[in-house]
């Protein structure tokens, strides 16, 4: 790989255009804490469930048909508690849920397998500058010219090539460590 | 150019909507025909599905860190107090 891919900014999607996080993540973690700490939870189940909370929220705003039925904050609390009846195995009925909170969802695939888990980790020991690429390139929405420039490439035909080279990359180790993690290809 | 590099190009293009209709057409062909091709593409879905999977990781990881810069930062200290009385 040509270049390193060190010193990205974070939080580059569509929800931290409209609102920074840290503003964002000041007004709605008390809302979250609170109701955590209802459910019998400490700071760290609040931290760790408001953390997805804000995943799964920037990812549904970086999605061009979603529109935002409550305020930002009333949606992450609408998230974290599916997240909480989903991580403690919890009736829905145990956790209040407003008509608008009921039609929230997570995404499916939010909770891989612990086998998925490890070829993970085994992606990132055998080749954590490419999965830095192609995370800049699919998900912190730059402009190309302004990817070149962040990355160090030449132009953006390098960038290409360096990424589609990183897809195959990515897409042989899987089909390499198939047998391993079987359950992965279901 | 390899085969290979002019599928996983195509393979991109097909899956996230970048083939005209004629193109997609003939590449759904090819994969009816291609068993090599079909398996191409099944693994390089897995790989995108990584990718979202280290993202989000990556994301966490990030927000870990504002976590500890606005619980100690003193800056924000009406916000610290917010959260240890929820939990004192």
């Amino acid at each position: 790989m040509e270049a390193a891919t060190a010193n990205i900014p974070i939080f580059k999607t569509q929800a931290s255009k409209e609102q920074p996080i840290e503003e964002l993540y000041e007004a709605a973690f008390p809302n979250v804490a609170r109701f955590v700490k209802k459910m019998g939870g400490d700071v760290e189940d609040a931290k760790d469930v408001f953390h997805d909370a804000l995943v799964i929220y920037q990812e549904r705003c970086d999605q061009p048909e979603f529109r935002l039925q409550h305020s930002p904050e009333g949606y992450l609390l609408g998230i974290a508690k599916h997240l909480w009846i989903r991580k403690h195995h919890q009736q829905r009925k145990l956790v209040p849920l407003s008509s608008i909170e009921r039609e929230i969802s997570l995404p499916e695939d939010y909770f891989p397998s612990y086998k998925t888990q490890r070829l993970l980790q085994f992606l990132e020991s055998a080749g954590q500058k490419c999965l830095d690429l192609l995370r800049a390139f699919y998900y912190q929405k730059q402009p190309l010219k302004q990817l070149v420039k962040t990355l160090g490439y030449a132009n953006e035909h390098s960038l290409s090539v360096q990424k589609y080279k990183c897809l195959e990359k990515v897409r042989h180790t899987v089909k390499n460590q198939s047998v391993a993690y079987e359950d992965f290809l279901d | 150019m390899r085969t290979s590099w002019t599928d996983t190009i195509l393979i991109e293009k097909y899956l996230h909507g970048g083939l005209d209709p004629l193109a997609r057409q003939v590449f759904k062909a090819r994969m009816l025909q291609s068993p090599r091709l079909r398996l191409r593409m099944y693994f390089q879905k897995k790989a995108y599905t990584l990718v979202k999977l280290y993202h989000r990781k990556k994301l966490k990881e990030e927000m870990e860190i504002l976590h500890q810069q606005l619980v100690s930062d003193p800056a924000k200290s009406g916000f610290q107090q917010s959260i240890l009385r929820i939990f004192q």
